[in-house]
């Protein structure tokens, strides 16, 4: 305490912790009251605990009693129950033992009155019982009270011997029934056979049951093929017969199978006359193979298509078409019939297994292996494989013929005969194949078609092409041309020779541009109709593969498009080409600064310079005559190179000529009347061809430098249309072309 | 949709046994099946992959080995961009046969049927169950693929799943190099097959998104 500072300071402090103080004392002054009414609260309350206590005791002493009591009651009801069920243990015992009583009574009575289903009911019933069980129940009754023996139905000895003579009574039974059915089918006798087949399953004996009952009906299928076969004279009507009978046997016997065996057993059925099916099958295919001489036509078909060309034999493709078509019918007939019986277990064994399951899944699969493993399908596997081959020759060898006898028909047609003979064999092969109702043939013989059209075509309009198109006169025929044809033999000397092969040329082209729209509509038509017979669900990836090989046909189209712009080129060369050169050296040669009275000395030939007009009237000809030679695309194909080509070249001429005003003029009024020339031509509008020229005629025929504004705003020009128009370098390089501009005028017009 | 740049045609052939379908369903499924029955004529189906961020699509045609159905697989031999030929190294007859196959080939795919079709086949030999015990040594077989112009030759297991993606693969690069070689080569064909990669070109980046989309 050394300052009055801290003197002051500490009492401060004191002053502060006396403050605090009594404001704890004051809150605990304030709980006090709190407190004293909480105790008061308790002690009015203390009484009510006590009594608490004892409920609570008096409670728990009366849950205890009740668990207990509720404990015991329950395990009564248990041992209840259990007595209950042993009860009706009991009485479906005493039930089975009756029955077992009135089978072991009922049964020798049914087979000595021979009423077999009674007694295969009864053999039914017994077979249902529950053997095990009974016998130790009996033995128990006898061991627990001797003395009671009277009351009981039937001893344990006699239960023994119940189930001994059932048992000899089932086999005995089932002896009988085999027996009677062997009789019965050895009768033929229908009724007892399907008498005895019902009483089978009764026997539990469905394997056994369904494996006679098949056996049976394929011996069937043998007499009605045989009965039939005496009316039918040709293999293919004998296998008809046979796949209808099959077909029949399982139509009419489904029911029965499925009301006496379930479903699901139909493909027991059908695998056991499958197996008879293709024994006969294959027998009859045997046949005819050997009765149309197939092995012999098929060797010597193999080697000439293996040694190209050297025509030893060649069988005649009229007798393979007849033979082809007979093979499709064989095959159609054979894919209707495996279409048939796989829908028939199929729908089976759908209805037999609702939901999915390994069972079901397992007897689909068994179907699928059955039709793709049968001897039968091997057989016609074979057979298509062999109609492939043999369709292939034919088809080859018939182009082969319609290429040599290729004619123009004289009556203007703008093709020739193959072209139609091509696509009218290739029609006739697809549609046979389609009639065989097989994915996998019909594939095969579109590529072969595609193949075969595509060889047969480019093959003569790569040849044709190869020479070109010949120019008016033999002088003009170009030496290595003139010497291609020297060593094939082919000099034209006359000038028939020359027309020939000039119409030769062209209808090459007009060949390939219809085979364009002829191989459109085949694929029309092709898949329209195939989609009727591939198309019956299940069958997605054969309709897949189908359209991925009918799409080849687009890529032959073009293919033939490209050969043909390559022969309208040469045309274009050989034909037009010339004329435009001349005519654009004459351009070149004339002046083009000239004065009124020129010009009005044109007005005699239609305001036309000379040259020019002989061009349009040359031209004129030749695309006239060209215009009723060529298919109407190869004329408008030609006709668009033409023009090109002629908007092209002429553009390069104009730069290297002078013009005055009057010789735009002229020159304006010889564009317009091309112009007009070749609008009349065609159809489609050439104009847009000649924009730029019709620009710059703009630029030639100007009046004054000052004009050009009028007709050149550039601001205005759209981007897009810039290649067709003139750019203001080119408005320059056009505009100093004429005489009457100096370039520094032309340098100080702003464009 | 056609929204691949190339389609190209592979076709399988070899004998019976070798493995066709199995190398197929393992590409194209990811599964391998012991028990796999025999094909029936020829089996078909489609893989999409890409090569230089192009999508392209191999249309597989898996064929039956068997003698009869010889005559419907040799049709598709002339539109095949490539064509599979597969042994089985573990069977010496397997190999023993392909010189015949190889007799097919030239036959129907060169100048056998039509001079039109110019276009190279891309031949590719395969030895396939290279997971069993070997009866083919691999230098006879790629000795066999240098004399015969294949183009490519490899042994894959279409059980371990061995050089099965590699194959195609390496296929599928092949054939568009060759296709994109045979563009700038042609003249008188460029015309047209602008038209094919501008389009192509332009649906180029959609397509590519399309794709992540879809994936």
């Amino acid at each position: 305490m050394s300052s009055i500072e801290e003197v002051i300071k500490r009492c401060e402090e004191l002053a502060f912790d006396e403050r605090q103080l009594n404001e704890e004392i004051d809150a605990l002054l304030d709980y006090e009251r709190h407190f004293e009414s909480c105790m008061q609260r308790i002690h009015k309350r203390m009484p009510k605990v006590h009594d608490l206590l004892s409920d609570s005791n008096q409670l728990a002493e009366r849950v205890n009693f009740t668990s207990a009591l509720s404990y015991s009651v329950s395990y009564k009801v248990r041992k209840l129950d259990l007595a209950k069920s042993r009860v009706t243990q009991c009485l479906q015992r005493i039930g089975d033992i009756l029955d077992l009583k009135y089978c072991f009574d009922g049964i020798y009575k049914a087979l000595s009155n021979e009423d077999y289903e009674q007694g295969a009911a009864h053999i039914h019933r017994f077979l249902s019982m529950d053997e095990s069980v009974l016998r130790k129940s009996a033995e128990d009754e006898t061991n627990n009270g001797e003395a009671d023996n009277k009351n009981e139905v039937m001893s344990a000895s006699a239960i023994d011997e119940a189930f001994a003579k059932l048992h000899e009574a089932q086999d005995k039974l089932q002896s009988i029934v085999i027996k009677k059915f062997d009789e019965a089918v050895r009768d033929d006798d229908v009724a007892s056979v399907e008498r005895f087949f019902k009483i089978f399953p009764l026997l539990n004996q469905r394997e056994e049951g369904l494996r006679k009952f098949s056996n049976y009906l394929s011996a069937k299928i043998g007499d009605q093929a045989l009965m039939k076969a005496v009316t039918s004279a040709t293999q293919i009507n004998k296998l008809t017969a046979l796949y209808e009978s099959v077909a029949k046997i399982i139509d009419i016997h489904q029911p029965l199978v499925e009301t006496y065996y379930g479903h699901g057993n139909l493909i027991i059925v059908i695998e056991v006359l499958q197996k008879e099916c293709d024994r006969r099958a294959k027998k009859i295919i045997e046949d005819f193979k050997n009765s149309k001489n197939f092995s012999q036509i098929i060797s010597s078909v193999m080697k000439s298509m293996k040694a190209a060309s050297s025509s030893s034999t060649k069988i005649d493709s009229r007798e393979i078409d007849l033979l082809l078509s007979e093979v499709i019918l064989v095959n159609c007939r054979t894919e209707k019939y495996f279409k048939f019986i796989s829908q028939r277990a199929r729908n089976d064994i759908e209805i037999a297994y609702n939901e999915e399951s390994d069972q079901k899944q397992e007897k689909l699969n068994r179907i699928k292996l059955l039709l793709r493993n049968c001897e039968l399908s091997h057989v016609i596997q074979e057979l298509s494989g062999t109609y492939v081959l043999l369709e292939e020759y034919f088809l080859k060898e018939s182009c082969i013929k319609a290429v040599e006898l290729d004619d123009i028909d004289s009556s203007g047609s703008l093709t020739s005969s193959m072209l139609d003979d091509i696509f009218f064999i290739a029609n006739k092969c697809i549609k046979r194949a389609i009639s065989g109702g097989n994915a996998d043939v019909l594939c095969a013989i579109i590529n072969n078609s595609i193949s075969i059209i595509e060889s047969s075509f480019c093959d003569t309009a790569n040849e044709r092409l190869r020479y070109g198109y010949p120019s008016t006169g033999v002088a003009a025929l170009d030496l290595s041309q003139a010497y291609n044809a020297l060593q094939t033999g082919r000099y034209l000397q006359s000038y028939s020779d020359i027309e020939k092969t000039k119409l030769l040329f062209l209808v090459v082209l007009n060949n390939l541009d219809t085979a364009c729209d002829l191989i459109k509509s085949i694929r029309k038509n092709v898949s329209e109709e195939a989609k009727k017979v591939l198309d019956d669900g299940n069958q997605k990836q054969q309709t897949e593969k189908f359209e991925s090989c009918i799409s080849d046909f687009s890529s032959l189209i073009y293919k033939f498009q490209s050969l043909i712009a390559s022969g309208l080129n040469q045309l274009y060369s050989s034909a037009l080409k010339p004329r435009i050169k001349s005519w654009i050296d004459s351009f070149l040669a004339a002046t083009h600064t000239l004065n009124e009275e020129e010009i009005l000395r044109y007005e005699v030939t239609d305001g036309l310079r000379p040259f020019t007009q002989s061009f349009i009237m040359n031209i004129d000809t030749t695309l006239k005559s060209l215009k009723q030679s060529l298919t109407s695309n190869n004329y408008t194909n030609l006709v668009n190179i033409f023009t090109t080509d002629l908007a092209n070249r002429l553009e390069t001429a104009i730069s290297k000529c002078q013009f005055n005003k009057i010789g735009g003029f002229q020159f304006d009024r010889e564009l317009r009347a091309i112009i007009t020339y070749l609008t009349s031509l065609t159809t489609w509008s050439v104009r847009d061809k000649f924009v730029r020229l019709k620009d710059i005629s703009i630029i030639l025929n100007l009046e004054s430098l000052n004009e050009i504004s009028e007709y050149f705003n550039f601001s205005h020009t759209f981007p897009n249309d810039a290649s067709s128009r003139l750019s203001p370098n080119d408005v320059r390089q056009f505009l100093k072309l004429r005489v009457e501009f100096t370039s520094d005028e032309i340098r100080k017009v702003t464009i | 949709m056609e929204d691949y740049a190339y389609l190209f045609k592979i076709v399988f052939i070899g004998n019976a046994g070798v493995g066709k379908t199995c190398l197929v369903r393992r590409l194209t499924q990811r599964t391998f099946s012991s028990g796999q029955a025999a094909t029936i004529g020829v089996d078909f189906m489609i893989k999409t992959l890409f090569v230089n961020g192009l999508k392209v699509k191999l249309q597989i045609w898996d064929t039956a080995g068997q003698e009869r159905f010889r005559s419907i697989t040799q049709s598709y031999y002339r539109s095949a961009h490539c064509l599979i030929l597969v042994y089985d190294i573990s069977s010496q007859p397997s190999f023993d046969s392909l010189p015949h196959w190889c007799r097919d080939i030239d036959l129907y795919t060169g100048t056998g049927i039509s001079s039109g079709s110019n276009r190279n086949v891309f031949k590719v030999l395969v030895g396939n169950k290279c997971d069993k015990e070997r009866e083919v040594p691999e230098y006879i077989a790629a000795n066999f693929a240098d004399n015969h112009n294949f183009d490519l030759f490899m042994e894959t297991s279409a059980l371990e799943s061995e050089n099965v993606e590699r194959l195609f693969h390496e296929i599928a690069e092949n054939l568009v190099l060759r296709s994109e070689s045979e563009k700038s080569n042609t003249v008188t064909r460029a015309q047209n097959y602008d038209v094919n990669v501008k389009a192509t070109d332009k649906n180029r980046i959609i397509k590519q998104c399309a794709n992540c989309q879809s994936l």
